[in-house]
């Protein structure tokens, strides 16, 4: 049976398009047909972090208008198999996005892949609702701030009550918590909030925390989801997610404490 | 498209608005009872009846009753009991965080935080006259 998961958080900025690419790289890696889904119409930008932004000829657009076919669409990764990818339009209008042709697409797409990740813009309007609406589970990413927590509460409302799977009386969509760009220093000295506090808030199960890091811009410049990085904190914390989804729940959470430096590392001046 | 958040399909279904006047009121309605968290931008509205939230109920969620209200959980948002005017409605809290609480249209802000001696307690509120009384329960 295929999942659709959307990667939503209400606030913008918080990592959604950053995760999609991690997450959707990382079910592709497991052997997972995946296919990650842009439904950020006019600010087109996973396709820049999936490193593929110069393949793009058709969009999610042209498929529901019925101008093309879904697998002239369809994008194949550069760093994995079993993943692909459906662009958002840049220059259409959001409202082009309807329902119907979503649900339509997302039917065509069960048929052949076994994760559908779908990447939410922001907000809680038509086209952040239009990402969650067939969701099957949802990933809430959220930071360690009172503002975005806030913004999260507000989608696990909408996705209880307004979700087709609550509309239509089936089993709620399942939840997972997110806490991304975690910085556990700025935590104990009480400037952010801590996993702690995030989840007696939300009260939802952690998939994870993936730590705050430099080297997200530096694989988003170029082009790598940062699941790819070579002996990186945020590629192991995203690997972690994925086991954790396809129910390793053995994995310990890293990352959550400050990390003591070794006295060879403090003398060699590494992070 | 908007998304309303009046979270519509929480309340009970036997609860529908009725034309108090040409209709005799039962002497009571059920109990609403809801049993998952509350959370911000959704509004529980027990017409007639009085309300049971086992949940948390966040920030900027919103409780009202035209009976009393009973809380098993923190509450962090708003509760309003005795909306239709019972100034005999209550409110029973298993931990006081709210950001406001009323009891037939007498509230209370907590602009400058709950008092120490409330603050993440079991209390309950009633009115007596026109004052608002928020009372530690003893256990
Ligand atoms: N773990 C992280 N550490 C540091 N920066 C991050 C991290 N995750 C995301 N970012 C940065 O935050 C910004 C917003 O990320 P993005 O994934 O586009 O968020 P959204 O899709 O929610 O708007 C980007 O500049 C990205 O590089
Ligand atoms: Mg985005």
């Amino acid at each position: 049976m295929s999942k659709v998961i959307v990667v939503t958080s209400g606030k913008g900025g918080v990592g959604k398009t950053t995760t999609s690419a991690s997450f959707s790289s990382g079910l592709a890696l497991r052997g997972n047909k995946t296919v990650v889904i842009d439904f950020d119409v006019g600010l087109r930008n996973l396709d820049l972090i999936m490193g593929c932004e110069r393949r793009v000829v058709y969009d999610i657009i042209n498929v529901i208008n019925g101008e093309v076919t879904l697998k002239q669409a369809l994008i194949k990764d550069k760093n994995c198999d079993n993943l692909y990818i459906l662009p958002a339009s840049q220059t259409r209008d959001k409202d082009a996005l309807n329902l119907e042709g979503v649900e339509r697409i997302l039917n065509e797409l069960k048929e052949s892949f076994d994760c559908i990740v779908c990447d939410s813009p922001a907000g809680i309007e038509s086209g952040a609702f239009t990402a969650m609406y067939f969701a099957d589970e949802a990933l809430v990413v959220t930071n360690p701030e009172v503002s975005s927590v806030r913004d999260s509460d507000r989608i696990l409302g909408i996705l209880a009550a307004k979700s087709k799977r609550a509309v239509d009386g089936l089993d709620p969509v399942k939840e997972h918590l997110l806490i991304t760009r975690y910085d556990p220093k700025r935590v104990e000295a009480g400037e952010m909030l801590s996993v702690t506090d995030i989840q007696e808030i939300l009260r939802i199960p952690l998939i994870g925390v993936i730590p705050e890091s430099e080297s997200v811009l530096q694989a988003s410049n170029a082009g790598t989801p940062a699941i790819h990085l070579d002996k990186s904190d945020v590629a192991e914390a995203y690997r972690d997610v994925v086991g954790r989804f396809m129910g390793d729940e053995r994995l310990p959470m890293r990352f959550v404490t400050v990390e003591k430096k070794s006295f060879l590392k403090r003398l060699l001046g590494g992070r | 498209m908007t998304i309303e958040t009046d979270n519509s399909n929480v309340l009970d279904p036997n609860t529908q608005r009725q034309n108090p006047v040409s209709q005799v009121l039962p002497t009571f309605r059920p109990t609403m009872i809801i049993n998952k968290p509350v959370r911000t931008g959704q509004r529980i509205y027990a017409e007639g009846s009085n309300l049971v939230v086992l949940g948390v109920v966040n920030a900027g969620a919103e409780l009202i009753a035209d009976g009393d209200i009973h809380i098993y959980a923190p509450l962090r948002g708003r509760a309003i009991a005795g909306a239709q005017g019972n100034e005999n409605a209550r409110i029973f809290v298993h931990s006081l965080e709210a950001e406001l609480i009323s009891v037939a249209g007498c509230f209370k802000v907590f602009e400058n935080g709950i008092p120490e001696n409330l603050r993440g307690k079991p209390v309950q509120v009633h009115l007596d006259g026109s004052d608002l009384i928020i009372q530690p329960l003893l256990s």
